[in-house]
């Protein structure tokens, strides 16, 4: 009970304070060893948990410059995971409004639910066809490529989140929209599009997190002048040596963007993703 | 007459929706039907650079995979449910006990914890998988094992196609979890305390209200969290591919990477879209069959 009180979690007692502990331990401990990893010039030297002797920032500017540096995946990254979620929501937002406004009729619902089965769809039969069309249309290892073949992944998402977006606003504004003489498409923009603003961020973060961590679609398009972070990291194992050093700064590097698009927005995706299990 | 008037309008109105729709019929005709499309023809072909084979086969393929002429398939997608279910009951015990950890404290220590909790999506699944792999099952460091002060008793597991699969479910319990857990997190937020609060004032004890009062409220979340991470594990790729690549022996190979390797490690494309076209059929069935439970469950849809 002291015990309790002192560490102040406003736990009511002894095992809740001792099942939070493992569960931190669990969570934390593979980050002391990234960290450790990433600090250290000689990663082999770690053994268990203890401070580090020898700190270093070697493995940081080492994957900063020269010519296996971070900045052209990430750059790729940036290109590919912006575009791609444009484009999602591009043909998303126009897709979840109609079907909105089509639930009550049974083709509307039913191509609703086709789009969740759309999510079922494995990659992998995906990923065959598009190498054996690209690569007769020119398009492996091209920017353009990974962007066409992304965009079917965040598609289902967008919609998905999207139709409750706009089921939640009230029909009425729309319809006073429409009696003040607002035609359909002044409606959708001027008066839909400001209220749904949230929720379209929110299935674009969501889109940009899926996409942007992609594995499997982009390293079986891309070329090395077209890989994105993720692929780029695991470029540091190799057949017979792993870099360790450099491969956990790059982790560590790469967990930026995550917390530029989670992080931050952790609040307000909680509201609007709630929306979407509801 | 006034009716038919309305009724005129109404079907235009809902034309004009059509409207709306026709982007996305397109990317889905183009992105996703068409490559499928290419995806059935390749299936029924001998098609093999390896062997520089290129002829129509008819269902010779099909045939092959369902008269068990590729055990190794069937066999490993016997392992991929096994996997799923491993990694569902994981993931729901764990996540839910740090939800109603988070649950049980004061605001601002549940804002503190929550964030700890999230930690390890920030790192991306590629950069965990390979950062296990190298660091924390390595024989080297053996991080985790050393840790939990067990070096000398397991050997590293990755080298073992018993243990294998093991290393890479609780690699894929910690990276993906937390995702789990914000949800499940989201949804007790959500709860009507004041039902809580009556439950108490019965002498409900703790697990009495956890069983019969938050778990009922909770199972429309529960439902639908878990099953999107059933479908997504089922078709899991990058942590085994980056891990095992589905050794040592074949021990770890899921239903993905058993494909991708016979389509792009083997070059055989032909056998390859057939196992895709397999899986698609199996994946895109049991969403549909997910979809179908929800609506029958709660009468309501998705």
């Amino acid at each position: 009970m002291i015990m309790a009180k002192r560490f102040a979690l406003g736990l009511k007692d002894l095992p809740r304070a001792i099942l939070l502990l493992a569960i931190v331990a669990w969570v934390l401990v593979p980050f002391y060893f990234l960290f450790a990893v990433a600090f250290s010039p000689d990663a082999t030297q770690i053994y268990g948990i203890s401070i580090p002797k020898n700190l270093t920032l070697e493995n940081f500017s080492g994957i900063f410059s020269g010519y296996n540096a971070i900045w052209h995946p990430l750059f790729n990254s940036t290109i590919i995971t912006v575009s791609t979620t444009l484009l999602a929501l591009l043909i998303a937002v126009p897709a979840a409004y109609a079907l909105s406004h089509l639930r009550h009729l049974k083709t509307g619902r039913g191509l609703y639910l086709s789009f969740f089965v759309l999510r079922g769809i494995p990659s992998v039969s995906l990923v065959l066809p598009f190498f054996l069309i690209f690569s007769k249309m020119h398009l492996l290892n091209t920017l353009q490529g990974l962007i066409i073949a992304l965009t079917p992944l965040a598609l289902p998402y967008c919609v998905w989140i999207l139709r409750v977006t706009f089921d939640s606003i009230p029909r009425e504004i729309e319809e006073a929209a429409s009696v003040d003489g607002a035609g359909a498409l002044q409606t959708f923009g001027k008066v839909v599009l400001p209220i749904a603003a949230p929720g379209i961020a929110a299935a674009g973060i969501l889109s940009a997190l899926f996409t942007y961590v992609d594995y499997m679609i982009v390293s079986t398009l891309a070329g090395p002048s077209t890989y994105t972070f993720p692929v780029y990291i695991t470029g540091f194992q190799e057949d017979f040596v792993t870099h360790v050093g450099p491969l956990s700064a790059a982790a560590l590097i790469g967990a930026l963007p995550m917390l530029l698009l989670f992080g931050f927005s952790q609040g307000f995706m909680r509201r609007n993703m709630a929306a979407g299990i509801h | 007459m006034r009716l038919k008037a309305i009724a005129k309008n109404r079907k235009s109105i809902n034309k004009r929706f059509w409207l709306f729709l026709t982007p996305a019929l397109v990317a889905v005709i183009a992105l996703i039907a068409v490559p499928l499309a290419f995806t059935f023809y390749y299936s029924l072909k001998n098609f093999d650079l390896q062997t520089g084979t290129d002829s129509f086969n008819g269902i010779g393929n099909y045939v092959t995979i369902f008269t068990g002429g590729d055990r190794e398939f069937l066999i490993s997608i016997l392992r991929t449910f096994f996997y799923v279910f491993v990694v569902i009951v994981g993931d729901f015990f764990f996540a839910m006990i740090q939800a109603l950890l988070i649950f049980s404290m004061k605001p601002r220590w549940a804002k503190v914890w929550r964030s700890v909790f999230m930690l390890p999506i920030l790192i991306i699944p590629t950069a965990s998988a390979v950062f296990w792999k190298t660091v924390m099952w390595a024989p080297e460091s053996a991080g985790f094992l050393t840790s939990l002060g067990l070096k000398n008793v397991i050997k590293p597991p990755l080298g073992s196609p018993n243990l294998a699969i093991w290393a890479i479910i609780i690699t894929v319990i910690w990276a993906w979890s937390p995702w789990v857990f914000l949800l499940f997190s989201t949804g007790l937020d959500s709860l009507d305390k004041s039902i809580l609060d009556a439950s108490m004032v019965d002498g409900a004890t703790y697990f009495q209200r956890l069983r019969y009062v938050i778990m009922p409220i909770m199972r429309p979340v529960i439902f639908v969290t878990l099953a999107f991470k059933a479908l997504d594990s089922f078709l899991s790729f990058p942590f085994i591919w980056l891990i095992t690549q589905g050794g040592p022996g074949g021990s770890t190979h899921l239903v993905s990477t058993y494909i991708y390797q016979k389509a792009f490690q083997f070059l055989n494309y032909g056998a390859g879209s057939a196992l895709a076209i397999v899986i698609l059929l199996l994946s895109g069935g049991l969403s549909l069959f997910a979809v179908l439970i929800w609506q029958r469950n709660y009468g309501k849809e998705l």
